[in-house]
């Protein structure tokens, strides 16, 4: 029963305290694992004329992009994440990764540095320092190419995420746990998945439990809900269970929030419904923000 | 002054290498500097390297930190990188500094600060004075560091909304001998709980310091246990 889960941090395994305070380090890595809706309506366009798949293929290679980044060094790449992508449509989950990288689910982030599908030259506009702006050239890595089509096996997905994590953490039961960012923009086909959230957020390492942010992206124009505290303010039973699937914030990222100008609180969830661009942005920047990065 | 004690110890003790605090002791010139590279930089254990040795001879400041830039990027050739080190290179490499410089003749220590690196004044049974931090919990901010890419260190110049590195001056005419030390963040943080939790063997422990090994010893027994932050941590102890 879901009644009897409390996703709030802090709280208490099997006799322990679970603090999201571990370090995160090349010994002790964290795991990032994006659940991407692929289904029909994700080709529906955005205000910016993208299409929803396309806007968050492209977030999605940006974060790891930056992800990247934070982690390399002068002499190259450090291990301090493993990520990975579980794209769902029709009627399966499968990796979101292809090349090099479809052969298993989460991989080292050097491995993802090394083997992007492509690099990109794009336009990106920056100040220029007078008040104006200029076109800078940028190299834009691409791993999770867009794709929109068929139905939406979001218990699929959730079964399969918790399968791989499961595995994961057992082989590293004292890193920080692993986070589940997932973007859907519709109900699943496939069942009602409340109970699989559930069951995938009980499991944990010595650290915490799992814990899963939902991103509902929209097209409708209507204002979106970030980070809330009740399900009250919820429009329909749609958004009441997304709202119930997602974990509470631990501390840091309700700092990471607050610092964005989104109110977070002890009792905020990872959930926005609604999401437009913007929030589409500050969803995978806030969701992997991992404390103690060594 | 006297110096009874300089060195650090990696936030992995097999992996020294790693390790991206920097320190300077000027014994001629009863100079001390203390820089701590932040994990989260593409280069920071030469940065905090440029910075302490420059910082040697200069204060804190847009000039010094020119210099420094200038040096660091001697060493990189961002152009020559793939897009991942690219990247990491343009997004910086940031490091504290702190500098403490005795004046015997007027037994004066004058003390700047740019971040998280702290000095502590104490007679060996009490701490009379802190920098920049008198309180545990502040080291839980995010502190203005010195940085590679000249835009994020205009705060180093004071105006009406910004005072620039912290500065202070701690006398030690009344009372002698009295003991200085520097330090990086996680000794810092954990020196102050222990003082807010009226445990006085901490700083006996810090005080009683004299080889690396020692150093080592009591930094990786309180990491083991969960008292101080896993972190590069240095140290310099001098007897004013």
């Amino acid at each position: 029963m879901l009644d009897e889960y409390d996703p709030r941090p802090g709280l208490i395994k099997q006799g322990k305290i679970m603090t999201y305070s571990a370090e995160i380090s090349r010994t002790a890595p964290t795991a990032f694992l994006f659940l991407v809706d692929q289904s029909g309506s994700m080709q529906d366009e955005m205000t910016n004329g993208k299409t929803k798949a396309q806007f968050v293929a492209d977030v999605l290679n940006r974060t790891l992009m930056t992800l990247i980044q934070r982690c390399t060094k002068a002499e190259g790449t450090r291990d301090y994440f493993q990520l990975g992508v579980l794209g769902y449509s029709g009627s399966t989950a499968d990796n979101g990764l292809a090349g090099a990288l479809s052969s298993t689910v989460l991989h080292p982030i050097s491995q993802i540095e090394a083997s992007p599908l492509r690099v990109e030259d794009r336009t990106k506009r920056v100040d220029d320092g007078a008040g104006g702006l200029v076109n800078q050239s940028i190299r834009f890595p691409v791993w999770f190419e867009a794709k929109a089509g068929g139905a939406t096996p979001m218990c699929q997905a959730i079964t399969r995420a918790a399968e791989e994590l499961a595995a994961w953490c057992d082989a590293h039961p004292d890193s920080y746990p692993p986070t589940v960012l997932h973007v859907t923009d519709g109900e699943s086909t496939d069942g009602d998945p409340a109970d699989l959230a559930s069951q995938l957020q009980h499991i944990g390492t010595n650290d915490g439990t799992v814990l899963m942010y939902n991103l509902h992206v929209s097209t409708a124009g209507g204002e979106p809900v970030l980070f809330p505290t009740s399900d009250a303010g919820l429009p329909d039973s749609y958004a009441k269970l997304l709202f119930r699937m997602s974990s509470a914030l631990p501390p840091h990222l309700q700092k990471a929030a607050e610092e964005k100008g989104i109110k977070a609180t002890m009792e905020s969830r990872g959930f926005m419904f609604n999401a437009e661009t913007a929030e589409i942005v500050d969803f995978f920047d806030i969701g992997t923000r991992a404390a103690q990065l060594r | 002054m006297d110096i009874l004690f300089q060195g650090s110890v990696a936030k992995h003790l097999d992996s020294p290498e790693d390790n991206e605090d920097a320190f300077n002791v000027v014994a001629e010139c009863d100079r001390i500097v203390v820089c701590d590279g932040a994990s989260e930089s593409f280069d920071a254990k030469s940065w905090a390297k440029l910075l302490a040795a420059k910082l040697s001879e200069e204060e804190i400041g847009l000039s010094s930190a020119s210099s420094c830039i200038e040096a660091f990027e001697a060493l990189h050739d961002p152009s020559s990188m793939g897009w991942a080190k690219a990247g990491a290179y343009e997004r910086g490499s940031f490091a504290t500094a702190l500098i403490a410089q005795d004046i015997p003749s007027d037994l004066l220590v004058y003390l700047t600060c740019a971040g998280d690196s702290a000095a502590f004044l104490t007679d060996g049974a009490t701490i009379l004075e802190s920098l920049p931090y008198a309180h545990s919990a502040d080291f839980e901010q995010r502190p203005m560091l010195l940085s590679t890419l000249s835009a994020y260190n205009a705060w180093l110049e004071p105006n009406d909304t910004q005072s620039g590195a912290i500065a202070a001056k701690w006398s030690y005419a009344e009372r002698r001998p009295l003991f200085l030390l520097c330090m990086t963040d996680a000794l810092a943080a954990w020196l102050l709980r222990t003082v807010e939790e009226q445990d006085p063997t901490g700083l006996e422990r810090l005080l009683s310091i004299r080889t690396e090994d020692e150093l080592a010893q009591l930094v990786e027994g309180e990491r083991n246990s969960r008292m101080m932050r896993r972190d590069d941590s240095t140290l310099v102890i001098a007897l004013l």
